[in-house]
């Protein structure tokens, strides 16, 4: 099960956090400062697995943001590595080509995107277009639509 | 990989200064002031100025929230998530968003959960205030609501409030529509994380989801079940089949393409399955051995060219590695492996190195190909790997290379500075300490370098299961005193020293009160003064103060110090600030001096308790059972059962009880045994090979050779190349390799073939022969001369049989000959020492007798080089070879239990060499002693475990 995931920028910048597990607010600062820092110190060429206390870090450098997953011992890294390109890809297919300024000024966008694709640590949904098609029902809720009838038209309802 | 989009993804990213990008929907952003906020945040120069900015914003935010519109109130609640985000303080927000949850509105509502899931824990009190919302939501009849409140519920309901909604949730496992059930399923998963116990009358609904007709469904119960097998393996047998044959289903592309991801069908489903089949197979051998055909395939059928399709092989190989593969499927998966291994990617490389710690662990042999690389992985500039590489180490460790593995882990000890990481350092060094029996002194320098390494992180624990293997090496009834007199002087040394750390001091003053009758010949003073001085350090805790009272209290009672000494010692103590507790101790110490109580140690046990003869008459004569003995009893029999007698006369420290020494666990033992068995079966099979590394390391010889060697083969070698070639010999002296080639190219680091595999045997039918002995414990003096007389006798034979069998060697095998031989007898002398020194002398003699014969047997070796040169298969020779002789050993066995010792091991020894001139004739059809063998393995193994 996945602990938590971070997202920050190359200059130690917290973009998204999202936590499986329930922390205190001085841990989760304690933790998110830790790993950022180790996870910065790192070369490029190196692995992108890091045992780390009693987790494991997978993280991915995409540009200028990195992403960053902790997971119990017995998971597979290698699939987590894929949940989080799977995320990547979800967020460049939303917003086109997807940027730093894309997540930074539509955070509560991406912060639904990842909750349609992961409930509870699990990954739930890995069909990509189930994801998109209910993140665009909810873009249309917000354009005042009635929802029953938008999901009936689009085989979700 | 084929992933077109990874790769277009930098151009996009690159574009970060300047306004927000052009993007081809126009999506609805933040609010212009959010935006201003954001940014302002972003040009604050230092800490402080974004400090003043948040708070400003925070303020306005307070003062304005309670009175705004829908739209506003969303963007407030967001700009609180950011705040929250950069590390800010936004508790009055959760309320706001609880409030905003339980709008009628959905986007109001949705953007509400949302917040609450970001600014909320679970075990914030606050949560009850969203319970009546979820309750509404998961019962609604609306699809939006529902998966709404279900996936909100599942992040934010506490523990105790379980039941409140446990009931909607679980009608909901009827809904007709597929992501209900799914997000149901998949919130009841994580309710059963949160209280195993609760859903435990429903489990058979959640089983049946299994069979839901949605794949999306069904892959969500595949965690339930999971988690049922987490808890009960025995009762989830009944699932191995639909989840064997769901993924056949999988893997043969039956499912729709909407799950397929980089084309590779459900990947993450199918690697949850082999989770799940990976601890059935663990419970039942007969379901992991069905298993193997269908791991195989799955091996064969997934692609290597997709990213997500490794990570498949990778929970594949390790499926295989953790049920006890067969030889061929083990086979594959090590081609497998390798491909991780020699992959350009630093990620499989990783899960390479990783895979391969599992691999060694069922088979030290495969390490043997990789050993430049794991040499070169020792430095690698990336800590992880460098970590990884070390716990491979920790796998192969065996006689040969245990003392370059602990060097090599000391350093890690020294230069990390991860607390987790060196802990797990101690841990395994002790485990090696444990199962390695080397050099006495070597391994009580170690075990207080580990001590003093260590010494900031080493627990009660850790500290524990030291003290059970000091207890089990060096105090078990019958230990050598040689052995015992190195660790007391250590232990004196470390008292000695003033800047000695508090565990060494806890585990030194526990070993001197266990064994202060060696320090009888000390003057008294110096003795008490030894422990006293330690009393005032504040520094030591409350545990160690104890022990070092234990102690002071065992040497008045054993009688090492005069008692009058002690009173005046002790007086003075008492003037000095301590504990009350330990002052109490020191006083009733103190009377114990003042009436000279000691218990006299006599020395002559009555072993056979004829003092409770009468007893055990009288209740024989009433009807009573007869005592049998526990070896007899079918029972495995502990050989330290004699240490009971002496419990009493052996004193504990508070809170350390004799318990962990029974209680400690065997596993370790067996699986090393486990390992020896395999070890023995791998050097079989390298014929014509110098004899280099000694059981206990490398010969004197090896290093001169060895260099010699390296320098002749490459002349131009960088000192970097050198020395990890060097550690490399050092480390992979005890593996062979069965390609010939190989074998060529590393001659000089190659221990000996056929001469350990049959002092191996010789040398375990020995120790064997001791452990029964030592159970009888009946064996008198004279019989242990006639005992000594027989192994004489027996290292004449030996010297007859090994001439035959050794022949094959090189120059150096005489040295490795006298060096088993010295090995022998010493373990001769271990086990017993009611064998002194004496009885060693002629030995010793014997053995250097032995050398020189060996010499003499050159010109014998020539001839049967050229002889050996004619047989066809190497191999097989040996392996019948070692057949027979494990054979033998265990014909023996029957006889053993009548105590024959003598004709045991002539018999051994006898029809050994009878064999070797029978079995050289017979190579061509050596199969059969090689099936004979791996029977005969299995055997020997299970024999192992039992002593």
């Amino acid at each position: 099960m996945m602990q938590f995931m971070l997202l920050f920028s190359r200059q130690g910048k917290l973009r998204l956090q999202k936590w499986y597990v329930a922390h205190q607010d001085k841990m989760k600062k304690k933790i998110t400062r830790e790993l950022v820092t180790l996870v910065l110190s790192r070369k490029p060429k190196m692995c992108s697995f890091l045992e780390w206390k009693d987790l494991k870090v997978v993280y991915k450098r995409y540009a200028s943001l990195y992403f960053c997953c902790a997971i119990e011992h017995e998971d597979n890294e290698l699939l987590t590595l894929e949940i989080i390109h799977r995320y990547v890809e979800l967020l460049d297919k939303y917003f086109g080509s997807v940027c730093e300024l894309d997540i930074i000024f539509n955070f509560e966008k991406a912060y639904f995107m990842l909750d349609e694709l992961l409930l509870g640590g699990e990954v739930q949904e890995t069909s990509k277009k189930n994801v998109l098609k209910a993140i665009a029902a909810q873009d249309l809720l917000q354009e005042e639509e009635t929802p029953q009838g938008f999901f009936e038209d689009h085989g979700l309802g | 990989m084929s992933n077109k989009s990874f790769s277009v993804l930098p151009k996009f990213f690159g574009n970060l200064v300047g306004t927000s990008p052009p993007t081809e929907k126009s999506i609805e952003g933040i609010s212009r002031g959010f935006e201003l906020f954001v940014q302002s945040v972003h040009r604050a120069k230092n800490k402080y100025d974004e400090q003043q900015i948040v708070n400003r914003e925070l303020q306005t935010i307070k003062s304005s929230i309670g009175d705004a519109s829908q739209a506003q109130m969303r963007d407030y609640l967001w700009r609180l998530v950011y705040a929250r985000m950069i590390g800010y303080d936004v508790e009055f927000g959760c309320i706001e968003g609880a409030k905003l949850a339980g709008r009628m509105d959905p986007i109001d509502s949705k953007t509400g959960f949302m917040i609450s899931c970001l600014l909320m824990n679970r075990t914030d009190e606050i949560t009850l205030l969203l319970m009546c919302t979820f309750q509404k939501n998961i019962t609604s009849s609306n699809l939006l609501e529902i998966l709404m409140g279900l996936s909100a519920c599942s992040q934010l309901t506490a523990v105790h409030s379980i039941p409140y909604i446990l009931d909607g949730v679980l009608s909901n496992l009827k809904h007709s529509r597929e992501l209900v059930r799914q997000k149901a399923v998949l919130c009841l998963h994580q309710f059963q994380l949160l209280a195993p116990d609760l859903l435990e009358h429903r489990q058979e609904d959640l089983e049946r989801m299994l069979y839901d007709k949605d794949p999306g469904v069904m892959a969500a119960a595949v965690h339930i079940i999971q988690h049922a097998i987490e808890r009960d393996p025995t009762r989830c047998q009944r699932f191995g089949e639909t989840l064997v044959s769901i993924l056949t289903q999988i893997s043969s592309h039956k499912m729709a393409s909407m799950f397929e991801y980089q084309s590779v069908p459900f990947p993450w489903l199918q690697v949850q399955i082999i989770k799940c089949l990976t601890k059935l197979a663990k419970q039942d051998e007969s379901f992991a051995a069905s298993l193997v055909p269908f791991l195989k395939e799955i091996l064969q059928r997934t692609s290597r060219k997709e990213m997500i399709a490794l990570s498949i092989v990778y929970e594949c190989l390790q499926c295989i590695l953790s049920i006890n593969p067969p030889k061929h499927l083990l086979d594959v998966a090590a081609v497998n492996i390798r491909g991780f291994i020699l992959s350009s990617n630093a990620n499989m490389k990783f899960i390479g190195v990783k895979l391969l710690t599992m691999l060694v662990r069922v088979n030290p042999k495969y390490a043997f190909d990789y050993q430049q690389l794991i040499v070169q992985s020792l430095d690698n500039p990336d800590t992880n790997v460098q970590r990884k590489t070390h716990k491979l180490l920790y796998e192969i460790t065996n006689e040969t290379n245990v003392t370059t593995v602990c060097a090599k882990l000391f350093t890690q000890l020294q230069t990390s500075s991860d607390k987790f990481w060196r802990s797990e350092v101690i841990t395994m060094v002790l485990n090696i300490l444990e199962r390695y029996d080397g050099d006495v002194g070597w391994r009580v320098e170690r075990l207080f370098t580990c001590l003093q390494l260590g010494n900031d992180i080493i627990e009660d624990t850790t500290l524990k299961s030291m003290m059970c293997l000091i207890e089990e090496k060096f105090m078990l009834y019958g230990a050598d005193e040689r052995r015992q007199k190195l660790l007391v002087q250590k232990c004196v040394e470390v008292l000695v020293n003033k800047n000695s750390p508090t565990t060494s001091l806890h585990i030194a003053t526990w070993v001197l009160g266990e064994l202060c009758p060696i320090l009888k010949n000390m003057p008294d003073d110096k003795v008490i003064s030894l422990f006293t001085r330690h009393l005032g350090n504040e520094k030591l805790g409350y545990s160690t103060q104890s022990c070092i009272v234990t102690a002071l209290q065992n040497l008045v009672i054993k009688g090492v110090v005069n008692c009058d000494n002690m009173s005046t010692k002790i007086n003075e103590c008492l003037m000095e600030q301590l504990p009350i507790v330990i002052k109490q101790s020191l006083s009733v110490l103190l009377g114990v001096c003042k009436y000279g109580l000691t218990i006299t140690f006599s020395g002559n046990i009555d072993t056979t308790l004829t003092f409770l003869d009468d007893l055990v008459t009288d209740d024989l004569e009433q009807g009573g059972k007869a005592y049998i003995p526990p070896h007899l009893r079918g029972v495995t029999s502990e050989p330290e059962a004699s240490p009971g007698l002496f419990s009493g006369v052996m004193s504990e420290p508070t809170g350390q009880d004799d318990t962990y020494s029974s209680g400690r666990p065997r596993t370790e033992s067996n699986s090393s045994s486990m390992k020896t068995a395999e070890e023995s079966e791998s050097v079989l099979k390298v014929p014509s090979v110098k004899r280099v590394w000694g059981k206990q390391g490398r010969l004197d010889i090896s290093p001169k050779t060895n260099m010699e060697t390296s320098s002749l083969t490459t002349s131009v070698q960088t000192e970097e190349e050198k020395r990890q070639q060097e550690l490399a010999s050092a480390l992979f002296g005890g593996f062979q390799s069965t390609e010939e080639n190989d074998v060529e190219e590393l001659s000089g680091f190659l221990s000996g073939s056929s001469d350990t595999a049959n002092w191996r045997n010789l040398h375990t039918s020995a120790t064997r022969t001791n452990t029964i002995e030592q159970s009888t414990e009946q064996s008198t003096c004279i019989g242990q001369q006639d005992l000594c007389n027989d192994k004489i006798s027996d290292i004449e034979t030996v010297k007859n049989t090994a001439q035959d069998s050794f022949t094959d060697n090189s120059s150096s095998c005489d040295t490795g000959l006298l060096h088993v031989d010295t090995e022998h007898i010493s373990i001769f002398s271990e086990s017993e020492t009611l064998v002194q020194v004496e009885q060693k002398e002629p030995l010793f003699g014997n053995g250097n007798n032995f050398g020189e014969n060996s010499l003499d047997c050159f010109d014998i070796k020539d001839r049967v080089d050229d002889k050996d040169k004619a047989i066809s298969s190497d191999n097989d020779l040996e392996q019948a070879f070692s057949a027979l002789f494990d054979s033998r050993s265990n014909e023996s066995k029957g006889m053993q239990a009548s105590g024959v010792d003598k004709s045991i091991v002539q018999t051994e020894f006898g029809a050994s060499s009878e064999q070797i001139t029978g079995s050289r004739e017979n190579t061509e059809n050596g199969i059969g002693g090689v099936d004979n063998n791996n029977e005969l393995r299995t055997n020997n193994s299970i024999y192992d475990e039992t002593w």
